[in-house]
């Protein structure tokens, strides 16, 4: 029940990502990638390698069909799942390899400072990847203070995303912990 | 063999990471025409109906905004119509009128509703709710009342993808106050601005000129607004100058355009071809 309610979330935050976010006339240029946190924090991060990269190029390229750039955000998708492998591989998540239930890299579980480190190193290295992949493959500027005005407003939206899982799973999450 | 199958085993999220990173770096940087049509075709069944839903709600809080432009476009085009009315046929003889050019249906219009628009990205697009059985096919033009929009990429029996004026490939054939006619093309860095380069300092262009279509583009009729010129500056290198200016289409608020298609184009395109 509470995995059909994560990909119930996980499908409003798409939908807020291609219906409401990509056509947000915020600032000139900012593209908020909110749809990196289905991939960083809705799925479980200690799932099998393969079909964690799978699902998140899927996811990725799904992204790309709304925005007519196939096959970009979908690089940057399996960038970060490939990096997020090594990153929960640092000696302060070893506590966390001995477990065997499905684990969410959600402020729950690492804490809200963790946390806040780990959406910005990956937001940080998703909108430069993109950023600078896009904008070499058609040899216009690549625009520096668009891309901190970029990774600033997607760790905003992310962390609102969180606050709402959290408001959400409150419940379920406190059940699981007691 | 199974020394293969056990590397394969050993490494595989390493191996699906190079394979799925090649196919999709592949996959973005030869994105040609036809690779965009393909995908286009493909993601129309999921990607429209949901950027219609999107545009349906949208749409519904900009009505009032809609129908002032409306009625501002119903004078305009009364204006035209009038004077239309005054051009007088030439008789050659008694019994053979030439018909002047003016008069001659040289474009075919259809009107349509747009339902998805990109405009952070390098290369942007939009799709409009009309297709190939509505009468649209590529290489036609699109603009609204306020000024030119893009051009026709490809085309699905229901739905057209089109290049915004936000792509490096729309360079458009613009004239400024009847004396000079250069391409107008987006700046590549910021939304809503264009420049038309390389125009010989000789040319008096002033900032607040506005720019419209010329009589030599294939997309669009003549005199369509393009945009207003705000900046200008001289190029010491080639000795020319470079006018910037703002799109007069607002892309953030775009819902009905049209679709205009010069009716001789395959005559034009077959010359072209036989060059």
């Amino acid at each position: 029940m509470q995995t059909f309610k994560k990909v119930l979330f996980a499908l409003l935050i798409f939908l807020i990502q291609v219906l409401i976010l990509d056509h947000l006339p915020l600032s000139y240029g900012v593209q908020i990638n909110l749809f990196i946190y289905i991939i960083l924090c809705l799925i479980p991060f200690n799932m099998n390698k393969t079909s964690l990269i799978l699902i998140a190029f899927l996811i990725g390229l799904l992204r790309d069909s709304f925005t007519f750039t196939y096959g970009l955000y979908a690089f940057g998708a399996i960038v970060i799942i490939f990096i997020q492998h090594y990153y929960f591989l640092l000696p302060q998540y070893n506590k966390l390899r001995k477990i065997d239930t499905p684990l969410y890299a959600n402020s729950n579980l690492l804490g809200w400072r963790s946390f806040l480190i780990y959406i910005t190193i990956f937001s940080t290295i998703f909108t430069f990847l993109v950023n600078i992949i896009n904008y070499l493959t058609t040899w216009i500027y690549i625009r520096f203070y668009f891309i901190i005005e970029e990774i600033f407003f997607t760790i905003i939206f992310i962390c609102i995303a969180e606050l709402m899982r959290s408001w959400l799973f409150h419940k379920e999450e406190k059940e699981k912990f007691v | 063999m199974w020394s293969w199958l056990r590397f394969f085993k050993k490494y595989n999220f390493t191996i699906t990471f190079l394979i799925l990173s090649i196919f999709s770096l592949w996959l973005f940087i030869y994105n040609s025409e036809i690779h965009q049509a393909y995908f286009f075709k493909i993601s129309s069944f999921i990607v429209s109906p949901l950027n219609k839903l999107s545009s349906n709600i949208s749409h519904y809080f900009y009505l009032k905004k809609e129908n002032e432009e409306l009625v501002i476009e119903n004078v305009i085009l009364n204006d035209r119509l009038n004077n239309s009315m005054n051009v007088k046929c030439i008789s050659v003889s008694d019994s053979v009128f030439l018909i002047p050019d003016s008069l001659k249906k040289l474009y075919s219009f259809l009107p349509a509703r747009l339902i998805s628009m990109t405009i952070h990205e390098s290369k942007n697009y939009a799709i409009i709710e009309k297709g190939r059985r509505d009468g649209i096919s590529e290489n036609s033009g699109v603009y609204t009342p306020n000024g030119i929009l893009g051009i026709v990429s490809s085309v699905s029996d229901k739905y057209t993808l089109l290049k915004t004026y936000m792509h490096p490939d729309v360079k458009i054939s613009a004239a400024i106050n009847d004396n000079y006619v250069g391409i107008a093309q987006w700046d590549g860095k910021h939304i809503g601005v264009g420049e038309i380069v390389n125009v010989p300092f000789t040319i008096k262009i002033n900032i607040g000129d506005t720019i419209f279509t010329s009589a030599y583009s294939t997309f669009f009729p003549p005199n369509i607004p393009i945009g207003v010129v705000t900046t200008k500056y001289f190029n010491p290198d080639n000795q020319s100058m470079t006018y910037k200016f703002n799109y007069l289409e607002n892309l953030y608020r775009v819902y009905f355009v049209y679709v205009v298609k010069f009716i001789d184009n395959d005559q034009i395109m077959q010359l072209n071809k036989n060059k």
